[in-house]
């Protein structure tokens, strides 16, 4: 019976393993849709308007995203961090905010750009 | 119909034994089709028409799968080599415009020499390869088809009805018997009963005609040499017998069966499929023969006649029946599983007098 | 029986190859394509096709001849790749993943195809040739009526528009590639999927050393012959069925590789054409249904793939017409495997006579 007992531990312990190193891998290679918007955000009190001078800089390109636009991000991976660089018109100063998203199984994030600037707690626009 | 495998009705339990449960089972199953048939909104006599059309369409095709099976050579999945002198048959029959039963006739005429022809050769080939006939069959088959795929698109056809529009040659793929020789067989003396029910007499006369030609010639002098060479090779050599004269017979029957089968067959579906078509068309067949009892070295004509049956029956009522209460079309996967899971049953089962 | 090594014998026991060689002289000429563009596609060919063709050695070496029913290997892998597009894996993890769901499919359906076969012995092609046509079937009705309705998808994209069933093709995207382009390497302007054949070379690493293990061992012992490996104490049903479960598998992941090197799914028709042209290759390199070698399964794919990139081209310079090249490629295709199996008959039937022939000598 040891060995029988054995070798069946073994197995059960070799399909845990398996099924645990399915989510790793698909968490790792699961992939996400972003879509990150410029417009007026409204929450609770504070208004925030749409931003000028915005480009994102986390994509293969910058992409820059005038008022009222919307651009998708495709990304691979648990989490992802979104970088936005943002040029005052009459300053010609730029900051940058970065901004880390987890994502884990989620594959379809709606996110407000003003908001994430702004520091706000949740800018999310859909769940 | 020819019921060797009937035993006398008080012994109840070996009629099972004899005719297999699963036989019963589908037959049972098939019953049950037609009493929940109507429940669905499904019309009997429509339903029971199309069976019959069917029976009569596919039967001779079935019938071709008996002599090879008897002459120990397995299963005839070149089937396709005698479909194809079928297909030149009725082909040539409607490029000379012969129309009717007379249309028919001629198909039958010019597709049975070379059916002869390629059944000697397939023969020879079959006399080659013995233990592994039907894998080759297979093969065989599916090249002649694609061969003649080539061919259908340079042979010297005419008839403006036949070949493709804008270059003039070239057969088309599917070409109509409309106005030829369509439904030929099964309007004769067909009996028709109110607005539904339809009974191809012809098509079945032709069917029983042909049974009992086979039948009959497995009574002669040459049939029972021919099933003594598929159940006791040496003994049939010991008296003299010559095995692969005996096998290149039945290859050639069961060929000029096949294309006989397939000029029917075609008459009834009114259409007559070149190219790729005739590539899966033993299927059907093997899997009827096999449904109906047969084994991979012996089948009669009750296996024939019961088998068509049930398979027919069985194809044309689950589709109805199922489609009608789930509202989905699952016609051809259930047609796929039910085929393939008879032949696979056969293919398992210990036939008597094993071959190798 | 040692036969003398000799010109003739080495001809007639590669006839096949020798055939298609020559086949391949005349027709390769005669398509007009550049030997560049033919090395191009046959690297890409090999890479993708091989450990389909591998798969097919274990059941050979069992005494179970070819092995139609590695199509549900196939199928198991087409499974896993369907469900990972679902779940929106890409990249490696996704090939990673696919293979992990499609391994306890693909281990049961080889299972149910080699206890079946266990019931056929002595007709084991034919039924497994059969038994691929069933399971397309029970594929079918899983693919096109369970998923999306009893089975959740969640990605619309995949299902057909009335709602429920997988759609009939699919593109990979994120997937397309993935092994291949790992590391490759640029030789003579031609891009050489380094990974892919490392993948490759592990299966045929692991094939050879298979068949030094007791179990290997066993299995070509009730290869030769089943009565004396039973007497011998060996499990023979078992390791029949262990057979077919390891080709199904090499071929679940075989069609992995190959899928993810073409980069789109024909849902119902990718995995038909897997076991015919499989076995037509493993055929043309010179194996019988009794004996495969490694060597059989490259030469084969090689040679079978240039028959075919060659026919269309061929077909349609020498007659004409390019569907004509088409139906060409189709005949040839079937012809080679009627061929062999033709020729390996007559072989045998050649060599039990002069068996028979030295026997009776002996005798007196």
């Amino acid at each position: 019976m040891n060995v029988k007992l054995r070798r069946n531990l073994l197995r059960v312990a070799l399909c845990l393993i398996a099924v645990a190193g399915g989510f790793l891998l698909s968490l790792v290679g699961m992939y996400h849709s972003i879509i990150l918007d410029n417009s007026e955000f409204s929450s609770a009190g504070a208004v925030l308007p749409p931003l000028e001078g915005l480009r994102v800089l986390s994509e293969a390109e910058p992409v820059e995203m005038s008022p009222d636009d919307r651009i998708l991000v495709s990304t691979k991976g648990p989490s992802t961090t979104l970088v936005f660089e943002i040029t005052s018109p009459e300053t010609q100063q730029s900051r940058e905010i970065s901004y880390t998203l987890h994502m884990g199984f989620k594959k379809q994030f709606f996110l407000s750009v003003p908001a994430i600037v702004g520091g706000g707690k949740n800018p999310f626009l859909v769940e | 119909m020819k019921n060797e495998d009937r035993k006398p009705k008080g012994r109840v339990g070996e009629f099972i034994a004899n005719f297999g449960w699963p036989r019963i089972i589908i037959a049972i199953f098939l019953l049950l089709l037609f009493v929940i048939a109507p429940f669905i909104g499904i019309d009997i006599g429509t339903s029971l028409s199309d069976m019959l059309v069917r029976v009569g369409m596919n039967g001779i095709l079935v019938l071709a799968m008996v002599p090879m099976i008897q002459s120990g050579c397995g299963l005839n999945f070149g089937l396709p080599l005698g479909i194809i002198a079928g297909l030149v048959g009725a082909v040539t029959s409607m490029e000379q415009n012969w129309q009717g039963l007379f249309g028919f006739g001629m198909a039958l005429l010019l597709a049975i020499p070379l059916a002869v022809v390629l059944g000697i050769i397939y023969g020879y080939f079959i006399n080659m390869a013995k233990g592994d006939e039907m894998m080759i069959g297979t093969y065989v088959g599916f090249s002649i088809v694609a061969f003649m795929s080539m061919m259908w698109l340079r042979l010297p056809y005419k008839n403006p009805l036949l070949v493709w529009g804008f270059s003039g040659t070239g057969l088309r793929t599917t070409i109509s018997l409309n106005g030829f020789w369509m439904k030929v067989l099964d309007n004769f003396l067909a009996i028709r009963i109110g607005a539904h029910f339809f009974f191809p007499t012809g098509s079945f006369i032709f069917f029983a005609l042909c049974c009992v030609l086979v039948w009959a010639f497995f009574k002669t002098k040459t049939g029972i040499a021919m099933s003594a060479v598929g159940s006791n090779p040496q003994f049939a050599r010991a008296h003299g017998v010559s095995v692969d004269r005996m096998r290149i017979i039945s290859v050639v029957i069961s060929t000029v069966l096949g294309a006989v089968g397939m000029v029917v067959y075609e008459q009834s579906y009114g259409f007559i499929q070149l190219y790729m078509g005739p590539l899966y068309m033993a299927f059907p067949a093997v899997a009827a023969i096999l449904l109906g009892g047969a084994t991979i070295n012996s089948a009669t004509i009750s296996n024939v006649v019961i088998g068509t049956f049930l398979f027919q029956g069985i194809l044309t009522m689950t589709p109805s029946v199922i489609n009608g209460m789930l509202k989905t079309d699952m016609a051809e996967v259930i047609r796929i599983l039910v085929s393939n899971g008879m032949i696979l049953y056969a293919l398992t089962r210990k036939g008597k007098g094993m071959p190798k | 029986m040692k036969q003398k090594y000799s010109f003739k014998g080495a001809l007639i026991s590669n006839l096949v190859p020798i055939v298609f060689l020559a086949f391949a002289a005349f027709a390769v000429p005669m398509s007009g394509l550049s030997i560049q563009y033919l090395l191009e596609e046959m690297i890409t060919r090999l890479a993708r096709d091989s450990l389909l063709v591998l798969s097919l050695i274990i059941p050979v070496l069992a005494g179970m001849g070819l092995n139609f029913g590695m199509v549900l290997g196939a199928m198991a892998g087409q499974i896993g790749l369907v469900l990972v597009v679902d779940w929106g894996i890409g990249g490696m993890p996704a090939l990673l993943v696919a293979a992990l769901v499609g391994t306890p499919i693909s281990i049961g359906l080889g299972y149910f195809c080699g206890y079946i076969l266990n019931l056929a012995k002595g007709r084991e092609m034919v039924t497994s040739y059969i038994i691929g046509f069933f399971m397309n079937g029970a594929y079918q009705f899983l693919l096109l009526y369970c998923m999306g309705s009893i089975i959740p998808i969640s990605n619309p994209e995949l299902l057909l528009s009335r709602g429920y069933g997988i759609r009939n093709s699919m593109d990979l995207p994120n997937i397309r590639q993935v092994l291949d382009r790992l590391v490759s390497v640029n030789i003579f302007g031609m891009n050489i999927p380094i990974v892919t054949f490392a993948v490759i070379a592990a299966f045929c690493v692991f094939i050879v050393w298979f068949k030094g293990t007791k179990i290997g061992q066993d299995m070509r012992a009730v290869g030769r012959n089943r009565a004396v490996a039973n007497g011998a104490g060996i499990p023979v049903e078992k390791t029949r069925i262990m057979a077919i479960i390891i080709s199904t598998l090499i071929a679940c992941y075989g069609q992995i590789v190959s899928l993810q090197n073409l980069g789109t799914i024909n849902t119902y028709n990718s995995h038909e054409q897997v076991g015919i042209f499989s076995i037509a290759a493993l055929l043309v390199g010179g194996a019988t249904a009794e004996n495969a070698s490694i060597v059989n399964v490259f030469l084969g794919v090689f040679l079978f793939h240039l028959m075919f990139v060659v026919s269309p081209m061929a077909g349609k310079n020498l007659l004409g017409d390019a569907q004509l090249g088409e139906y060409f490629r189709v005949f040839v295709s079937y012809g080679i495997i009627a061929v062999s199996l033709l020729l390996h008959a007559w072989k045998k039937r050649h060599e039990m006579l002069e068996r028979r022939l030295l026997e009776n000598s002996v005798k007196e």
